[in-house]
């Protein structure tokens, strides 16, 4: 996997709002790094300008690289090669990033014919490997059917095969498991986990949790209002936060851990 | 209610009766009563074994008149339908793509457009090329075309800013393949509803374009005209213009039942909620 590169970005809408005023970081090969903030501080948006699909009426500058290749002024073409081989994403809400009326199996199909020159029953051996691989205990019945027609949990998993489906290099997960409830997150961090150490892929997790980011990430970015405040480690930033901020953050995963802990000690007794 | 029944009782109902008008257009093309120059049956005859709806002031068989505006009714609102589809839907989608000034020159375009009445533009255009049968269906098409496009950019619109699109541009999907797979099948339940309603709205421009005499010119009868020239022996005969205007309503119900029921049978979003 090559180097991406994100230096001093900015986004500014046609108003001359600015939504992202300088956003850098670094995901190295293997790297599983965090995207922290709360909502409208400018993660999602780092992501999709990564990816070059800002809606229409936001503007980005600054550089974005990956390998050679520059991002933000690549062409339309060079920029497919990149989406299609190169990055996956996983949206927060899997019943909006899945079709509603196109069966799962033809969904994850596409991809998978289109890349990896599937036809046929190799074809359907490959949808149903792909739900395999996330964990999902019938393939058979998941591929037949609507998304609205299985759990949440199984579409947030049918959401990752789809992203993993063209073999990405980096998988951009942004906030997956905000709509799930608890037990259920656990599972797919865990499945997450499990995927990105066996296919050696660099992660940006984006989310507004820093507990939950914890299990995952090794690195950090901690974003407030477009701008980035904090990054480095996750474990030294845990140990000797330097912003107000980010020790309000700590300060409150930690009070909530704690209060879990004392519910679940009243739950043994 | 939304249950089972109900979607398969509108789809039976209205393929009743869509099909029985299909069948009498069809049949009118080479079976009528009558020839629609016989005027041997006396004017304004009432209802006999020999002529079932009575005849006209000229002793024309009446049936043979309804028969023939069947077909022309069918004929005006699936020709006027489809160019309002293509048209509309070809524009509504490139409108939904389009963004910032480009959208709005298209929307204010639309909204003219759509404030413009039909019944003014087909006259306009009636004006131009003369009345036929022709003029009416292409000035019915252009002016519900309009309907089409506004309907389909929204829907296009609000299809583009789902997460499964971008996911899709991400997986290397073009433009092209993201309307065929994605758009095409999200939005074609939602317009059949407003092709139906707009079959029936096809029919009843026709007849008050026939009404106004700037419909399909004889030997072409529309159920339009039927009720216009009844107009003045409406006390004498009132069968002549109760049942052309039956028959139109019977149209415009039947179209809906089966549109609604084909929606709600095979749109898999609606399945759902159920």
């Amino acid at each position: 996997m090559s180097e991406l590169l994100v230096t001093d970005l900015r986004v500014e809408s046609q108003s001359g709002d600015s939504l992202i005023q300088s956003v850098s970081f670094k995901l190295g090969s293997g790297t599983r790094l965090g995207l922290l903030g709360e909502s409208g501080s400018g993660k999602s948006l780092s992501a999709l300008a990564i990816t070059g699909l800002l809606p229409g009426n936001l503007s980005a500058s600054g550089s974005i690289k990956y390998g050679e290749l520059e991002l933000l002024i690549a062409t339309e073409s060079q920029l497919n090669q990149i989406r299609g081989s190169q990055v996956g994403i996983v949206f927060q809400d899997p019943l909006s990033s899945l079709d509603p009326v196109m069966k799962i199996g033809k969904q994850l199909g596409k991809p998978l014919s289109k890349y990896q020159g599937l036809r046929g029953e190799d074809l359907v051996a490959a949808i149903e490997s792909s739900l395999a691989e996330v964990k999902i205990a019938s393939p058979y019945r998941v591929a037949h059917s609507y998304p609205h027609e299985i759990s949440g949990g199984e579409r947030q998993r049918v959401a990752i095969a789809l992203a993993l489906a063209c073999k990405p290099k980096i998988l951009i997960a942004d906030e997956i498991t905000t709509s799930l409830d608890v037990s259920i997150q656990s599972e797919i961090l865990d499945l997450l986990d499990t995927i990105i150490e066996q296919r050696g892929m660099g992660l940006i997790f984006i989310t507004h949790d820093l507990a939950v980011a914890a299990n995952v990430v090794d690195e950090v970015v901690i974003i407030q209002n477009g701008l980035v405040i904090e990054s480095g480690k996750l474990q030294r930033i845990i140990d000797d936060p330097q912003s107000d901020y980010v020790k309000l953050l700590i300060r409150s995963a930690r009070s909530l851990d704690n209060l879990l802990g004392k519910l679940n000690q009243g739950g043994e007794q | 209610m939304s249950s089972k029944l109900t979607s398969n009782r509108r789809l039976f109902i209205g393929s009743i009766i869509l099909g029985a008008i299909l069948f009498i257009a069809l049949l009118s093309l080479i079976w009528t009563p009558y020839g629609i120059e016989d005027m041997s049956g006396g004017r304004l005859s009432g209802v006999s074994l020999h002529h079932l709806f009575g005849t006209d002031t000229l002793g024309r068989d009446q049936l043979s008149k309804l028969m023939i505006g069947a077909r022309v009714a069918v004929e005006v609102g699936f020709l006027a339908v489809l160019i309002g589809v293509v048209l509309g839907g070809t524009l509504g989608i490139l409108a939904g793509f389009a963004q910032n000034k480009l959208d709005d020159a298209l929307s204010s375009f639309l909204d003219i457009l759509i404030a413009f009445p039909t019944l003014l533009l087909a006259m306009l255009i009636v004006a131009a090329r003369g009345a036929s049968l022709t003029s009416g269906i292409l000035a019915i098409g252009l002016g519900i075309s309009s309907v089409f496009a506004r309907l389909t950019r929204l829907l296009t619109k609000s299809i583009l800013s789902k997460d499964y699109i971008i996911a899709s541009r991400i997986s290397g999907t073009s433009w092209p393949r993201i309307v065929v797979l994605h758009i095409l099948p999200n939005i074609w339940p939602t317009l059949l509803v407003t092709v139906a309603l707009q079959f029936g709205i096809a029919g009843l421009a026709e007849a008050s374009l026939s009404y106004l005499g700037l419909g399909a010119p004889p030997p072409n009868e529309s159920w339009g005209s039927l009720l216009q020239q009844a107009q003045n022996t409406v006390y004498t005969a009132p069968l002549s213009a109760i049942v052309p205007g039956v028959l139109l309503i019977i149209l415009v119900v039947g179209v809906n039942l089966l549109a609604d029921g084909v929606r709600i049978k095979f749109d898999p979003k609606i399945q759902g909620q159920r």
